[in-house]
This record gives C-alpha cells, sequence and structure tokens, in this order.
C-alpha cells in the first residue's frame, strides 16, 4: 500500500479518535484506530501484525459488554461517574468537542514535521513514513490533555497505546513483535476499566445511547 | 525473589487489600506494607542502577530496592497514622507500587514508559475517585500527557546520528521527568491536589512515583547522544530552578495544610536541577533528599492533632535546610552541584533553598495543637519514632544513605 493512502486512513482514524464521545467512546476509539493502523502495521510488521492491531480492537469491543456485566454485578453506585466532567464544566463560547477539533488541527501539522524530519528505526533509519502513528499518536496525547472526563483519559490512554504499538513495529530492531503485542493489549484493558466504571453509574436509555 | 516476582507480590498485596472486608480493612492496611518491605529486600541484586535505555533484563538494583523497601515502610507509617482508611489505599499501593517496581528495574525504555503510563493511570483514577475537582483531573491530564512524552521517546531512541533530532528526544524526555515529578508546570497538577486529598493517597505520588521518576533520570544522560543528553540537562536544569523558585515562594504564601506539599515540590525540583547540572555529587543530594521526605511526609502529609504538636516540630526542622537537618545536607549537596556548573546556577539555588528554610522555619514557629481528641498513643510513639529517625538522618546522612540506598549510592 503506498504511504499517501496509509496517512489518508490514519487521519480518518485520528479523527474519529478526536471527535467521539460518551458512553461507547473507548471501544468505538479502539475499533477506529486499529482499522486506521492496521495497513501500516501490516506494510511495517507483516500480516500478524495487523491481526493483532484488529485483533486489538475487536478485543476492546468485547470486553466492554463483558466488564459492563461483571460491573453490574457489583450493583454499587458510589464512586466517580467517568462521563460526568471532573469539577465545575466550564461554560464557554466553544464545547469539548471543538476545542479538541481545532487541537487536532495543530498536531496535524505536527505529525507531518515529525514524519518529515524525524527519522525512526534501530536498524535502518527511515524517513516520511512516521505521520499514521504520529498523528493518531498525537491525538491520543491531546485527547489526555484536554479530557474534562475519566472517559476522555481512558479513550487518551488506548490510542497511544496503539499508535505506539504500531511505531513499534516500524521501529523494528530484534522481534518487535512481542512487545508491540503488549502495547496492543493496554487497549482493552482501557476499555474494560472504562465500561467497568460506566456499569457502576446505569442511566436511562436515551443518555445512554451512542 | 526477582524483579518481575516483586512487581506481581506488590499487585496481589494491593488484590489482597482490595477483597479484605471492612472488619479487615485496618489490619491488612497495617500488614501488608511491611511485608513489602522485606520482599523488596529480599529481590535486592548488588550493582549499580539499570540503564533505563540502553536495554538488558529486569533487575533490581539495591538503590531501587532501598527506596522500594523504605517507601512501603513511609507508606506503612502514613496508613498507622491515618485517622480512617477507605479499603482502596492498599489497592492503589498495590497497583502503583507494581508499575514502579518495573520502571526502577527494567533496561527496556518502552516497558519504562509503558510502567510510568499504568503508574500514572493508577494515581488519576484513586485521585479522580477520592476527589473529582479540576486539581485531580489535571493529574491524569498533564502526567498522561509526561508519561505520553516519555512512550514517544522510547519509540524515537537511540537517535545517534545528528539529523536523528536528538534534540526532540532529549526535550521529551525532559517533559515526560519534569511533569511526572511535578516540576512543570510549577508544581501546579500535584499542587492543587494537595488540599483536596488526604495523606495516604498523596504519599503514593510523593513517596513512590516522583523519587522513582527522579531516581531513574540520573541514569538518563548518561544512555543518550550528545546532543539529546545536552537537551535533556540544559531543560531539566532550568525548570528545575523556576520549579524550586516557585514552589519557595509558594510555600510562603500558602496555608498551613499545604505548606509541607509544596515545600516538598521544591525539593524535588532542586533534585531535577542536579540531574540537570550533570554532577556526580548531585545523586548523594537527591537521595538524602529523597531520604529526608520519605521519614517526614508521613507525619506532615496529616493534619495537625493533639498530641503530635512536639514531633511535629521536630520533623519540621528536620526538612528546614538548618544544619543539622537532614535536609541541609541534601540542598547543600545539590548546592555544591550547581557551584560546579556555573555561579548563576548556583545563585538561583541558593536562593530557593533559602527561600524553602523561611518556610519551614515559619511552619515551626507557627505550627498549630490541631483541634479534636487527642491521638491516639500508638500514633504519637511513630510520629516520635518519624522525628528520632529525622535526627539520626540529619547527624549521620551518608551513613543513612548507604544504610537506605546499599554503598555505591
Amino acid at each position: 500500500m503506498n504511504q499517501p493512502l496509509l496517512d489518508l486512513v490514519a487521519f480518518g482514524a485520528g479523527a474519529v479518535a478526536v471527535v467521539v464521545d460518551r458512553r461507547r467512546a473507548v471501544p468505538l476509539a479502539c475499533l477506529a484506530v486499529a482499522l486506521g493502523l492496521a495497513p501500516s502495521a501490516a506494510t511495517y510488521g507483516g500480516g500478524w501484525a495487523a491481526v493483532i492491531v484488529l485483533g486489538a480492537g475487536a478485543a476492546a469491543a468485547v470486553a466492554v459488554p463483558l466488564a459492563h456485566l461483571a460491573g453490574r454485578l457489583r450493583a454499587a453506585q458510589h464512586g466517580v461517574d467517568p462521563l460526568v466532567p471532573v469539577g465545575s464544566p466550564s461554560q464557554g463560547l466553544f464545547g469539548p468537542r471543538s476545542v479538541r477539533v481545532a487541537g487536532g488541527a495543530v498536531v496535524l501539522v505536527a505529525a507531518s514535521w515529525v514524519s518529515f524530519n524525524v527519522p525512526v528505526g534501530s536498524v535502518v533509519a527511515v524517513r516520511g513514513a512516521l505521520f499514521p502513528v504520529a498523528f493518531v499518536f498525537a491525538c491520543g496525547a491531546l485527547r489526555t490533555f484536554l479530557a474534562r472526563t475519566l472517559t476522555d483519559v481512558g479513550v487518551g490512554l488506548a490510542v497511544i497505546a496503539l499508535a505506539v504499538g504500531v511505531a513499534w513495529l516500524l521501529r523494528g530492531g530484534s522481534d518487535p513483535l512481542p512487545a508491540a503485542g503488549g502495547m496492543f493489549a493496554l487497549a482493552p484493558v482501557v476499555a474494560a476499566a472504562d465500561a467497568w466504571l460506566h456499569a457502576r453509574h446505569p442511566r436511562p436509555a436515551a443518555q445512554a445511547r451512542s | 525473589m526477582n524483579a518481575a516476582w516483586l512487581a506481581a507480590a506488590w499487585l496481589a498485596v494491593g488484590v489482597v487489600g482490595g477483597l479484605a472486608g471492612a472488619r479487615a480493612r485496618r489490619p491488612v492496611a497495617l500488614v501488608v506494607p511491611l511485608l513489602l518491605v522485606v520482599l523488596s529486600l529480599l529481590a535486592t541484586r548488588g550493582g549499580l542502577r539499570p540503564d533505563q535505555l540502553a536495554g538488558g533484563r529486569l533487575s533490581l538494583p539495591r538503590e531501587a530496592a532501598g527506596l522500594l523497601s523504605a517507601g512501603a515502610a513511609a507508606l506503612w507509617l502514613c496508613l498507622l497514622l491515618a485517622e480512617r482508611l477507605d479499603g482502596l489505599e492498599v489497592v492503589t499501593m498495590g497497583a502503583i507500587g507494581a508499575a514502579v517496581v518495573l520502571l526502577l528495574s527494567t533496561g527496556s525504555p518502552l516497558l519504562f514508559a509503558v510502567a510510568t503510563m499504568l503508574a500514572v493511570a493508577a494515581l488519576s483514577l484513586r485521585w479522580i475517585s477520592a476527589a473529582p475537582t479540576r486539581a485531580t483531573l489535571a493529574a491524569g491530564r498533564v502526567a498522561g500527557v509526561g508519561a505520553a512524552a516519555l512512550v514517544a521517546a522510547s519509540v524515537l531512541l537511540p537517535a545517534t546520528s545528528p539529523d536523528a533530532q536528538p534534540g526532540l528526544v532529549g526535550g521529551l524526555l525532559a517533559v515526560g521527568v519534569l511533569a511526572l515529578a511535578a516540576v512543570v508546570p510549577l508544581g501546579g497538577w500535584a499542587a492543587g491536589s494537595l488540599a483536596e486529598l488526604r495523606a495516604p493517597e498523596i504519599a503514593v505520588w510523593l513517596l513512590l512515583i516522583a523519587p522513582a521518576i527522579l531516581l531513574s533520570a540520573f541514569s538518563i544522560p548518561a544512555d543518550l547522544p550528545l546532543l539529546a543528553s545536552l537537551a535533556f540537562q540544559h531543560t531539566i536544569l532550568a525548570c528545575g530552578l523556576i520549579g524550586a523558585l516557585w514552589a519557595g515562594l509558594q510555600s510562603l504564601r500558602t496555608g498551613r495544610s499545604t505548606r509541607y506539599g509544596r515545600l516538598a515540590l521544591g525539593d524535588l525540583s532542586l533534585i531535577a536541577a542536579g540531574i540537570g547540572t550533570g554532577e556526580p555529587v548531585a545523586l548523594g543530594g537527591g537521595l538524602l533528599l529523597i531520604l529526608t521526605h520519605l521519614v517526614a511526609a508521613p507525619l506532615l502529609l496529616q493534619p495537625a492533632r493533639p498530641g503530635l504538636g512536639p514531633p511535629r516540630r521536630l520533623v519540621w526542622l528536620a526538612v528546614s535546610g538548618l544544619p543539622p537537618s537532614p535536609s541541609f545536607w541534601g540542598r547543600f549537596l545539590v548546592l555544591e552541584a550547581c557551584v560546579a556548573f556555573s555561579d548563576a546556577v548556583a545563585a538561583a539555588c541558593l536562593v530557593a533553598g533559602g527561600l524553602l528554610t523561611l518556610a519551614a522555619v515559619l511552619a515551626v514557629a507557627h505550627e498549630e495543637t490541631g483541634e479534636g481528641a487527642p491521638a491516639a498513643h500508638r500514633r504519637i510513639a511513630a510520629a516520635w519514632a518519624l522525628a528520632a529517625v529525622a535526627l539520626a538522618v540529619g547527624l549521620l546522612p551518608m551513613g543513612a544513605v548507604h544504610l537506605v540506598f546499599g554503598g555505591t549510592a
């Protein structure tokens, strides 16, 4: 697959990671990023790497109902609600999603600069191939930095884990797949933790949608 | 016992603490940290710190084992002195401790960064759950971005060629270390949380995560190419000095409840500045300051109570920076490193140290007696024991450092 196409697919995944909100935000972001980075993983790490990335995204989606079920078993409704903004929410001209989109425009430029100026690779340094992971990673970092809820932090962590896993494949070295697989495994764990926290705060169906 | 098993032991202790019922909560909290002290000492391997960025297997050096065992002992004292426990203290301690064991013992840059990220995730979840405010959310935001910066740097290493943007790598590492030690943004995320959280919740960051990150940071410049090393050291030196000056000013302005926290942030900033000088003597100063706060924090993070006044004053003197307090020797060694670096840096270090000393002396002079019922006898005994240890560390500073961190420190 050629590099511009890889960049375009990753851009779409990063955009989803920046704008996705509410109850299913973490699994949706994991799925989108896994789909967006799977072609890059296949290019740099081979077919198995792509399978593992997609598996991590699918595992995040599967872990959510299981963790939700486990959380409901406890039937405890105390503790922090991951969807409620922490602290008093500010009433600004632009909402949190608008701010994230504006930040996304900035990280697009930053990721382009990194891609063209920072070579990566422990054995053979390559340049110009880093945009997919740099952009998705920056979107995850942005999501964490602008977080208002625990779910925002969870989205950021999961996205960063998937992006760094693929970056580790691109970096190469001796047998990078186990370390990258370890990074990918963090995404379902984060999704499960987020779903478990959600399950302790049941909401009316209208609120729970999305 | 190797480092992986020790990490598993910390995690298992957290799980046991989580499963304990309400009646068993306090006994479990007062027993398991002592178990961790013993296990950390059993996992000791002699020798130097692993190079966190240079690769290699898990190996827990004497310094790291000393930090872990002293940290576990300090956390035990925190739990002993706390008035109430909600049962999640041991869970948090176990999860964060396991991550800290990994970050102290690993030779893989990726595992180092991921362990940091896991520690920050556990800390953020605990802090936000305990006190959901903007200040505690900042722990997840700022420290999370710091951990992300370390992860990004791990991918870009080794950055040996000049066109590999070694400055960017050094900058990312510096941002990660400074954010996790709350030196940037000027102590903001940790300082804001000090007023919101109880002592056991603050202690897991102040006594485990921050010292572990700073101890690891001492070995980072040696593993970097020259340009990256210079970027790392200069950034951390400048931010450390600015952070120390700001913490000194704020510790004079702030109320009694957060004064100790500000002072501790100032000392963490001074340790960061010491790392930035690249002088070997800074390591001794840093270890002494870490040891000082391992002794002082369990008592000074607690609210004042009748019966604890005299030992609290003694411990305040231990962190004052007046000779022969342990913090005096620690700041003196950091100052020595700054003098070796440049006169301007030394002047800034001296001013910051002076401000911190003034704040501590004012705290001693205006120490309140506290409200409510007098503290229990066992708490008073623990407080006096801490004061005695602080005095002993001040009288035999390097002996104490060698006892806790080993002879190579």
